[in-house]
């Protein structure tokens, strides 16, 4: 039950809040402060609001203003399948005050196979926020129930089971080609527009099986509404953790994807490491674990610069490998 | 079950929450109003701070701010012809009509008594029978969809009575509109004419905007240059004196006109609780859709279109129908059937409640005062409504001098606000262009936006089912549901020409 003085606590930290969401805090003097100045930073969101990018942005623009000495605004652009986004954060004057948070998706795949004003290398990640792990799953009562059933099933009778998907060659897609090439199997890969219609599809019967992140399906796993079957990454995902990894069923393919904030090329050094350690040390705090963890974002391991870059290097690696294949089918 | 619903009220009816509640409605409201700005924005800025509230007073102010905003997006489609938001386009129709006709009061309360009705019928289906609903919704694969969007198209091109050739052709405009940017199956760039901005398509506000108010605000410019020209200052004096002469005391929504409202109501209000049950459907296809079966029931079916009161009303409580509804595959599967539902959805994660089938057990008692907040903030728009809806009429009839500049920035800037995006702008300058080509060539608009809406559901669907089906286009009708709509779709358009054939 909600106490009378609880409410009026939280009342005045809910006004508190928005006040500071309106003005610039004047909190903590640091490095980034004479660095950064008191202009508003912009964490650029090339996707819609209300997932889990979004979440994430808000918990960084909660926590991290005081640690980086101004206010920090989130902004989603959508458009342009996002790369009206990344093309607002390379235009912006390079001063750090305008940075790009995404997953491999928007600042690799799109780059190495679309026309763009820019090349993989010219997006520098300064923090590698979490890796996120794709996960295949079915309806609970659908006979395909494992790995090894799927497989099965799928050699028995190529091209039958429907595979919902979001986007083609977005990160809950690249694995199943990979996996396919690992197989030789074949399935009806059919695009969705994300996770949410993957998964009317999968609970009302219209496709077979489906990959999304593990978060967002824990509660109907929970229920038993749906199985998760396996999981592309090298080790099980905390929040399902009794689903198998492909490697353990055999299958060497995995492929997590990094969710990493990024700042342009021309930005200087200097304000990489200065927005890097703000960011860093606004997630370390109390309330943005408690936020994450309530979240599911998976922000209790955050990392600097040199996991951020060495991590984006090895997935632009795989990304080119996995599309020079397709290319090659 | 007493216990729970007695703690249930006391969470939901704590002084607090109930000024949360007011507090958002009155954002939602002036947000809503405000073309290019919604209630979703605020919802999406206010999201971090969800953390920081009780979780009963969090949900007060959020759907405050939500269905504040699903009313106030029919204030600026009334007042000016701008939908606020884009379930407001089809109340733009006939609300912006009403106004030229000097009756902004009758329209601006038939929109927030429908409103009303439309939403709390929803919220009631929610909380009584989600969980049914939930599982029809369900079944709505894309061949079923590809049915209801077909059914929908034909339903609404025939929406201008006489003019059904000119109505589908525009329709067909809106949907090769839609159609420019991302093949939605494999992802590549078409029409775009090797320009970048256009890879992601069109953008929905700025194209309703555009076609709806930019091309009136040119429209009515010129009208005004025009006499001033033509020096016919007794008819320029005739329009103003209208403006001037405006009472709001000879604008009063009567008894008879609201009761003869309500049948339109309630199709805007099942049909909108319906689509806005199926993920991914969205508000304004409810609007437009109760809107064309409210004309087709209706006894006065000329009036559509000339600022027919049922018109408003059908288009406003079908969107606002959607309110509750569009929670229903949120709660029953964790499933965001639209942009508020995804916000809603990350506001119950960032306090700690996972969205989905075990929602409703792990947290009766807060979702049970979310039920009561719903319904409770339905009357706070009545009375908020009530009491700001006289202002709004008088703004309503501010001189054109001041008004046609004022709407032509506001959709500017709103354009701009909505997605941040400068390419935006020249849609909607391009998009008004058109709407100005459209209007003196005599055809009807309407049709054009709600191709331009469904076309890429449709398409998508289409092409989902022809790959579920292996190229075969008989999957198309392997669905119960699908059939049942391809007949109603026949049997409606046959009924009612043979009515108007045995009319004349």
């Amino acid at each position: 039950m909600m106490t009378p003085k609880m409410s009026k606590m939280s009342v005045a930290v809910s006004a508190a809040m928005i006040s500071t969401a309106m003005m610039a805090t004047s909190v903590a003097a640091s490095d980034a402060e004479s660095l950064l100045g008191s202009d508003p930073i912009r964490i650029v969101m090339p996707y819609g609001a209300g997932g889990s990018t979004d979440i994430t942005a808000r918990i960084i623009a909660a926590n991290a203003a005081e640690y980086c000495g101004t206010r920090i605004d989130v902004v989603s652009m959508p458009g342009a399948g996002g790369m009206e986004g990344l093309q607002f954060v390379a235009d912006a004057e390079p001063n750090g005050h305008t940075i790009l948070m995404a997953d491999y998706s928007a600042t690799i795949t799109q780059t190495l196979t679309e026309d763009t004003d820019w090349e993989v290398e010219d997006w520098v990640p300064i923090v590698h926020l979490t890796d996120w792990k794709p996960t295949v799953y079915v309806k609970a009562d659908h006979p395909i129930q494992s790995i090894e059933d799927w497989v099965e099933m799928a050699e028995a009778e190529p091209n039958t089971l429907v595979f919902g998907h979001a986007d083609p060659l977005s990160l809950v897609h690249l694995p199943l080609v990979l996996l396919e090439m690992e197989t030789g199997i074949e399935n009806v890969h059919l695009p969705t527009t994300g996770g949410g219609e993957t998964r009317t599809m999968i609970l009302g019967g219209h496709a077979h099986l489906g990959m999304t992140l593990p978060p967002s399906i824990v509660s109907n796993v929970e229920e038993g509404e749906v199985t998760a079957i396996g999981v592309f990454a090298d080790e099980r995902s905390d929040v399902l953790p009794d689903v198998p990894t492909f490697q353990e069923a055999g299958y060497d393919v995995s492929f997590e994807a990094p969710l990493l904030v990024y700042t342009y090329s021309d930005v200087s050094d200097e304000i990489q490491q200065a927005l890097s350690d703000c960011i860093m040390a606004g997630l370390e705090t109390e309330t943005a674990q408690t936020m994450s963890s309530q979240a599911s974002a998976g922000l209790n391991n955050v990392q600097g610069r040199e996991s951020a870059q060495q991590i984006y290097r090895d997935t632009t690696v795989r990304v080119e490998e996995v599309l020079a294949a397709i290319e090659q089918d | 079950m007493l216990d729970l619903v007695i703690e249930a009220s006391a969470l939901a009816f704590h002084p607090y929450v109930l000024m949360y509640v007011m507090l958002g409605v009155l954002l939602g409201i002036t947000l809503g109003a405000i073309p290019g700005l919604s209630g979703d924005m605020a919802i999406a800025l206010l999201l971090p701070f969800v953390f920081f509230l009780e979780p009963a007073m969090a949900m007060g102010l959020l759907v405050g701010i939500y269905k504040g905003g699903l009313f106030g997006g029919s204030i600026a489609a009334i007042s000016f012809g701008v939908p606020g938001t884009p379930g407001a386009a089809a109340t733009s129709i006939d609300g912006y009509q009403a106004k030229l006709k000097g009756k902004p009061s009758k329209a601006l309360h038939t929109a927030l008594y429908s409103s009303v009705i439309g939403d709390t019928t929803s919220d009631l289906v929610l909380i009584f029978i989600a969980v049914p609903l939930a599982a029809v919704a369900l079944s709505f694969g894309p061949i079923e969809f590809f049915a209801l969007y077909a059914f929908s198209l034909m339903l609404i091109a025939a929406l201008s009575q006489g003019m059904v050739a000119k109505g589908l052709a525009v329709a067909a405009i809106g949907v090769l509109l839609a159609m420019i940017g991302r093949d939605p199956i494999t992802g590549s760039a078409r029409l775009t004419f090797g320009m970048p901005g256009l890879s992601g398509g069109l953008s929905l506000i700025p194209v309703l905007i555009g076609i709806f108010a930019i091309s009136e605000v040119v429209v009515q410019g010129a009208k005004l240059w025009r006499r001033k020209v033509d020096d016919l200052m007794d008819d320029v004096a005739e329009q103003a004196s209208l403006l001037q002469g405006y009472d709001i005391r000879k604008d009063q929504l009567s008894w008879k006109e609201f009761k003869a409202t309500l049948k339109a109501t309630y199709i805007g209000a099942a049909v909108g609780t319906f689509i806005g049950a199926l993920p991914g459907a969205g508000q304004s296809l409810a609007a437009f859709m109760s809107y064309g079966l409210a004309q087709r029931f209706s006894k006065t079916p000329e009036e559509f279109g000339k600022g027919s009161l049922e018109g408003i009303a059908s288009a406003e409580s079908g969107n606002s129908a959607t309110a509750g509804s569009t929670f229903i595959p949120l709660f029953a599967f964790g499933i965001p059937g639209s942009a508020t539902a995804a916000l809603f959805g990350a506001a119950f994660i960032l306090m700690g409640m996972t969205p989905g089938p075990s929602l409703l057990n792990d947290n009766t008692e807060i979702i049970y005062a979310l039920f009561f907040t719903l319904i409770f903030a339905n009357l706070v728009n009545l009375v908020l409504g009530k009491i700001l809806l006289p202002y709004y009429s008088r703004i309503a009839m501010i001189q054109p001098g001041y008004l046609i500049p004022a709407v032509f920035i506001l959709a500017i800037v709103g354009t701009y606000a909505a997605n941040n995006s400068v390419v935006d702008v020249w849609v909607l300058l391009f998009a008004g262009v058109l709407g100005v080509t459209l209007r003196l060539l005599k055809f009807p608009l309407a049709p054009l936006v709600l191709g331009f809406i469904i076309g890429p559901g449709a398409e998508r669907a289409l092409r989902q089912s022809m790959i579920m089906g292996g190229g075969d286009w008989w999957v198309l009708v392997k669905s119960p549901i699908a059939i049942g709509f391809y007949v109603a779709a026949v049997a409606l358009i046959l009924l009612f020409t043979f009515a108007l054939r045995a009319k004349k």
